[in-house]
């Protein structure tokens, strides 16, 4: 316990210093402008924004990203409360109820309160994950390769059979993305594999690029459609941007019951902040005495879904930090980002960069706090990007996007390649195929190929060893759950239809 | 068929030349030499699976729409917007293939202005000229300012000038 809080102030010391304050700040406004824009989340924001982070030193860079990251969360609700239009999944809850305070003249309340859910939300989720952080990774050192392996396969299932309603479209998904992550050289006996003879496909495909490509270009591509469509309106003029007091003790209890709930949920792979939210949402609907007042500007509809959805956003971290696997498209971008900076996620983390790993914890309080203050006496100053026609927008959007690919390899062949993978992106969500289990397989396919063959090695060959310890076995018994339940909830609600 | 179809077909094809890319993969010449090889056919065959089940599927699917005269009335409009906006996205498409061709050989502020421009002059239409070229203009000056003096990550210089 006094070695948590050690490690924790030790991470403050690292992370408060001015210069890192002001890269916070600055990550925190690029990265709330970049969330606004509709279609482009926190995984856009960071990958677009990364390169920023490049010349930095390890600590600065991950407090920068952290800023954008909440910064981006931020922007996202900005953006559905003034326009009705989420920057991404998880802001999704906050149209519901916040865009109609904004349409009955409670913008200034709903920018405030989901200013303030965002940050006790975010803090208290910290401070789950401050004491959480150490025994998980405590835990995950006893893994061997083969417990390793399997862990990645729980992941993985897990995620894919989370896409909703099409578990067959989201191991489809997960396929392509291992496969992905074939390319390059074989790390063991240097054989080339389906490198074509390209030299810049010889260290493989980088993830970032993958990430940039879905879902900067593919959301670009997505919204052309809407780019012809005439601009909403956007209030430009506020008053003070505060709550009342009524308003302020009505939403600190769902505000405290929604935390645990969102942190949990974040903190399972493939599930994420929408989810989060959105259960977040039901379930204060579900509590309320007066339930028909949700979505005509509740301002509870706003506070739950938002403190849930910043909750999970660092829940979501603990997967990526402590066994180096991330659950969501978000969480893996901040994974590319440390590992741009020479550290590999995982239990070892903790060991041989305790500055890091706590450097990055005592981050997320700060990211938290100052997002918080920057957003709500400048909420109104901001919000004028939404003003600026996407006509304009997106092109700025695909040349930072062209850029960040760049600066990562240097190589103009990753132009080709994000090219593709943008395509990829918008016919696999015309076609409803989720992109998340693709982007996570392309992440610990290689490290995943690892330890299947040194767990082979070990073992002389013989496949027992994946039943071998009961760690082993109860990681399989997770996974073919994970396939299983879907499939029988399915039944289930057939039979119920049939009955019907 | 509809796009479901195709796109998971596309994906089931992918997986079988995959597979036989696996095969013919040369063996390794040191340790187990067809260790290189297990993981990708694995993951060729199960894709290949997958991806039969899943055409299979979204096949029975469009079947079941179609039989069931379901299909919605094509709206004219709504067929002009989809595709206006095909166009665009294959524009831009082109756009980056092109961009990608120039970068290095024309430097990084005239492939960049080219190609902002282009896209911007596709979207925001031609009479905005002033504001294609004002934006594509100071877009790529200001990144290329930022990345080569801010941040020390050198882009392509424009030839001979050197700048």
């Amino acid at each position: 316990m006094m070695e948590i809080i050690q490690n924790l102030m030790h991470g403050f010391s690292v992370a408060l210093t001015p210069a890192n304050l002001m890269w916070v700040t600055l990550g925190g406004v690029l990265g709330t402008i970049v969330g606004m824009l509709p279609g482009l989340g926190p995984a856009t924001g960071v990958a677009v924004l990364l390169p920023l982070t490049f010349t930095m030193g390890p600590t600065a860079a991950l407090i920068t990203m952290c800023g954008i990251y909440y910064g981006a969360m931020f922007g996202g609700s900005r953006s559905s409360i003034l326009i009705n239009t989420p920057g991404d999944g998880a802001a999704l809850a906050a149209t519901f109820d916040g865009y109609p305070m904004a349409t009955n003249g409670r913008a200034e309340a709903a920018l405030a309160m989901s200013a303030v859910a965002s940050l006790i939300g975010g803090v208290i989720a910290a401070v789950m994950m401050t004491f959480i952080a150490t025994p998980v990774s405590m835990f995950a050192l006893k893994f061997g390769p083969a417990e390793y392996f399997l862990l990645m396969i729980a992941a993985l299932s897990m995620t894919a059979s989370m896409s909703k309603g099409n578990v067959l479209g989201g191991f489809v998904s997960m396929f392509v993305g291992l496969i992905i992550a074939t390319v390059g050289l074989d790390a063991q006996s240097g054989v080339p594999r389906f490198t074509f003879g390209i030299m810049e496909l010889q260290q493989g495909i980088d993830f970032l690029i993958l990430i940039i490509g879905i879902y900067a270009l593919g959301e670009v591509f997505k919204s052309f459609k809407s780019i012809n469509q005439g601009q909403k309106k956007i209030q430009k003029k506020f008053g003070k941007i505060w709550f009342t007091k009524d308003d302020w003790k009505r939403c600190l209890w769902p505000i405290l019951r929604s935390t645990p709930l969102g942190f949990i949920i974040g903190a399972l792979p493939g599930a994420g902040g929408t989810m989060a939210s959105l259960m977040a949402y039901n379930n204060e609907k579900n509590m309320s005495k007066n339930p028909d007042d949700f979505g005509k500007g509740e301002i509870i509809g706003l506070a739950a879904p938002e403190a849930a959805n910043n909750a999970a956003s660092v829940g979501a971290l603990i997967p990526m930090m402590t066994l180096g696997i991330p659950g969501s498209g978000t969480t893996a971008v901040m994974m590319g980002a440390l590992l741009m900076l020479g550290l590999q996620p995982g239990p070892m983390l903790f060991v041989q960069h305790p500055d890091i790993a706590w450097g990055l914890i005592a981050s997320m309080f700060i990211g938290n706090i100052v997002l918080a203050i920057v957003n709500i006496p400048l909420a109104g100053v901001l919000v004028r990007v939404l003003a600026i026609p996407p006509k304009i927008l997106y092109p700025i959007v695909l040349g930072l996007a062209f850029i960040g690919t760049y600066a990562i390899g240097n190589s103009t062949m990753d132009f080709y390649l994000l090219v593709i993978f943008g395509v990829m992106g918008l016919f696999m969500s015309k076609a409803n195929v989720p992109t998340a289990p693709m982007i996570l397989g392309v992440i610990v396919g290689g490290t995943m190929e690892q330890s299947f063959r040194q767990a082979l090695t070990l073992a002389d060959g013989k496949l027992g060893i994946f039943v071998g310890s009961p760690l082993a076995i109860s990681l399989i018994v997770l996974t073919v759950g994970s396939i299983i339940f879907p499939i029988i909830k399915q039944i289930f609600k057939k039979k119920e239809l049939v009955r019907a | 068929m509809n796009i479901k179809v195709k796109t998971t077909m596309a994906f089931t094809v992918f997986g079988m030349i995959y597979t036989v890319g696996a095969i013919m993969m040369p063996m390794a010449s040191v340790g187990n030499p067809i260790a290189p090889k297990i993981f990708p056919l694995i993951l060729g065959i199960g894709l290949t699976i997958l991806g039969s089940l899943y055409t299979a599927k979204e096949y029975k699917h469009w079947k079941e729409e179609q039989a069931s005269e379901k299909m919605k009335k094509i709206n004219p409009e709504e067929q002009e917007i989809e595709r206006k906006t095909n166009k665009l996205i294959i524009f831009t498409a082109l756009a980056g293939i092109a961009y990608a061709v120039i970068f290095e050989h024309v430097g990084y502020i005239i492939s960049t202005s080219l190609f902002i421009g282009i896209i911007m002059f596709a979207i925001n239409g031609r009479k905005k000229w002033m504001t294609n070229l004002g934006v594509a203009v100071i877009f790529s000056v200001a990144v290329y300012m930022i990345f080569s003096n801010l941040l020390a990550i050198p882009l392509p210089k424009i030839p001979f000038l050197e700048i």
